[in-house]
């Protein structure tokens, strides 16, 4: 594991020549939900400028490639292509190869508007959700929930924070018949809202649909390599070494970069803290090959190595 | 373990003079789902005549006591109000123990443990909506502020549970003096033959884990499920109770803790396969078995024929 900052100028200029694709986490690297990384936007331009492909990438299926673009223009992100990667298209991606809409079936989500949108969008049909509520009664709570639907053929488990019991219960019981397709987004067991503090995680309830369906999903977000799959076949990303995973998480971020074979950078703008490098705790294969404190560290390296003819500023 | 069917004359009059007080489940052994069990509303009438006391004791919280009550003499049980046992009473009488003073209770639960709640002088606090603005900031409003008033949680089996109250009762349980009360506990909700839809255990398995916290647990196999019927009865001797129940980990395990005597009955959710190899504790082996409590009207009519 390296400092970035304490590498020497031929080490810097190693390190830029060992990969071709930037593949970037978004909270914690890029900016904080509530407030930006000073030299963020520096650093991916001037990365961009050295002809580096940039891809977002995050398990955030809440905010869609619109939302990423507006809030990117806003704060001063001046790139030329805008790369992103969530699992909604991974998912998407998915379906379709599964040809999905050949089955005229349709899929019960448990998700947000966004992916929703973004399904309809790619010419999937959403089956009915249960209402936000229902009246107390368990017999009707049952016949409601446990009712069979052929017209379903997947069952997405993702991020919602109106999930509820009635659309628990419906999950599963379309998900008890085998030739239905489970797909999950973000496991995360934690939601986490700064360096010390979380909530409950959407994987919470995708582990309640495993245990009770006896059933492992198709997960389509980071650390699982199926969301590697996609990223690779669709930026055409021949070899996974060529690739630096830039993140804040180990469990995640690490994780998922060691799972793809990337080399990784571990930033410390977002959920991890220095600390974690000075002991490690965790398994060995997720040891980032570079750690700083954030991205503004890149664009100190880049110019470092190639001075002021970067013209990112 | 003794097929009651098979008892002697002798031991059956042994049998009924060892205990004093009748404890009997409810689903599978009175009724499954809408049908009544042939011949057991005949056998709370005879337990009744032949001087033991009998109490209903049942896991089910989503119905209150009253409606429990209307339901159970509707289908022929001679049952009194106050011979009625739920996790909700026991709740209660936890509470009123603990210091609450003018604290709220925040609950996970539907409206007979709410009303009962309310109507034992308990303020809840309110709930979280059913649904929220779609946003991370609109998800942190109603689910990161403590609030001081509160001052329990009761997580209980709620339908309409969703995201944001369970985080909101997490968030409530971080603070230490916060107590935390659990009413149904299953992992599975029985509702009907071979279905079952996902318990309140896994709801309260995630509040659990997110806190580090164990719920005080109020439903069998609890012990404070025991001492709530005992102190309320005024029970000396639990070995002077008959427990009859279909389930072995909550009906026999709940009467083995509380040292009951135990009668298993084949008319709900346990086969009689489980008699050739035992595979569960063997404190849970009950002391006899039948196909239905009617077998105990049966022996009640062999053994006090001429009294009744």
């Amino acid at each position: 594991m390296k400092d970035l900052s304490t590498l020497t100028v031929p080490e810097l200029e190693d390190f830029f020549s060992s990969f071709d694709h930037v593949l970037t986490d978004i909270d914690g690297v890029v900016w904080n939900l509530l407030h930006g990384i000073p030299g963020a936007n520096h650093a991916l331009k001037s990365l961009e400028n050295l002809n580096k492909q940039i891809i977002f990438i995050s398990n955030n299926t809440t905010r869609s490639a619109d939302a990423l673009e507006t809030r990117l223009k806003a704060e001063g992100f001046d790139l030329q292509t805008i790369n992103h990667v969530s699992p909604a298209p991974a998912m998407i991606d998915y379906l379709q190869k599964q040809n999905f809409t050949k089955t005229n079936k349709r899929i019960f989500v448990i998700g947000m508007t966004p992916l929703r949108q973004a399904l309809i969008e790619a010419g999937f049909k959403l089956a009915e959700n249960g209402p936000d509520r229902v009246k107390e009664s368990v017999a009707e709570y049952a016949s409601l929930c446990i009712a069979e639907d052929d017209s379903v053929g997947a069952v997405i488990a993702d991020i919602d924070i109106n999930l509820n019991s009635v659309n628990m219960q419906k999950a599963l019981t379309f998900l008890l018949r085998k030739d239905v397709l489970f797909l999950s987004g973000a496991p995360d067991m934690k939601y986490p809202l700064d360096k010390e503090r979380f909530l409950i995680g959407p994987g919470a309830f995708v582990t309640i649909l495993e245990l009770t369906s006896g059933r492992k999903p198709i997960s389509m977000a980071k650390p699982n390599t199926n969301l590697h799959d996609f990223v690779a076949e669709k930026y055409k990303i021949g070899d996974p070494s060529r690739v630096l995973f830039v993140g804040d998480t180990v469990l995640e971020d690490m994780a998922f970069a060691a799972n793809c074979g990337y080399k990784k950078l571990l930033v410390f703008s977002g959920l991890s803290n220095r600390s974690c490098v000075e002991e490690w705790t965790f398994p060995e294969e997720y040891k980032p090959d570079f750690y700083a404190e954030s991205l503004k560290s890149v664009h100190e390296a880049v110019l470092r190595v190639f001075g002021q003819k970067d013209s990112s500023k | 373990m003794k097929n009651l069917a098979n008892l002697n004359n002798l031991e059956l009059q042994k049998f009924f003079s060892s205990f004093d007080y009748v404890l009997s489940d409810v689903d599978g052994v009175l009724w499954n789902f809408l049908d009544t069990i042939p011949g057991t509303q005949e056998t709370i009438k005879s337990l009744k005549k032949i001087g033991k006391k009998v109490i209903i004791v049942s896991n089910n919280t989503s119905k209150s006591i009253n409606f429990y009550h209307h339901e159970l003499t509707r289908a022929g049980f001679d049952v009194d109000k106050d011979e009625i046992v739920t996790p909700t009473l026991a709740i209660i009488s936890y509470l009123k123990k603990q210091d609450l003073k003018d604290k709220e209770v925040f609950v996970l639960g539907m409206t007979p443990l709410k009303g009962s709640l309310e109507k034992a002088g308990f303020k809840l606090a309110q709930n979280e909506p059913d649904r929220i603005e779609e946003s991370h900031s609109a998800f942190g409003a109603h689910t990161i502020p403590d609030d001081e008033k509160v001052g329990a949680v009761v997580a209980d089996v709620d339908i309409n549970l969703n995201y944001v109250n369970l985080q909101k009762a997490a968030t409530y349980l971080e603070r230490p003096e916060v107590l935390f009360v659990k009413g149904a506990a299953d992992c599975h909700l029985p509702v009907g033959w071979n279905k079952s839809l996902i318990g309140p255990g896994y709801f309260t398995n995630i509040l659990e884990d997110k806190t580090n916290r164990k719920g005080v647990p109020m439903a069998k196999p609890s012990p404070f499920l025991h001492e709530y019927i005992v102190e309320k009865y005024q029970i000396g001797d639990p070995s002077r109770v008959l427990f009859v129940g279909d389930s072995i980990p909550s009906d026999m395990g709940f009467a083995a803790e509380s040292k009951y005597q135990k009668l298993l009955v084949f008319s709900g959710a346990t086969g009689k396969n489980v008699l050739k190899e035992w595979d569960f504790p063997h404190e849970y082996k009950p002391d006899y078995y039948a196909d239905s409590l009617k077998s105990l009207n049966d022996c009640i009519l062999r053994t006090f024929a001429c009294k009744l």
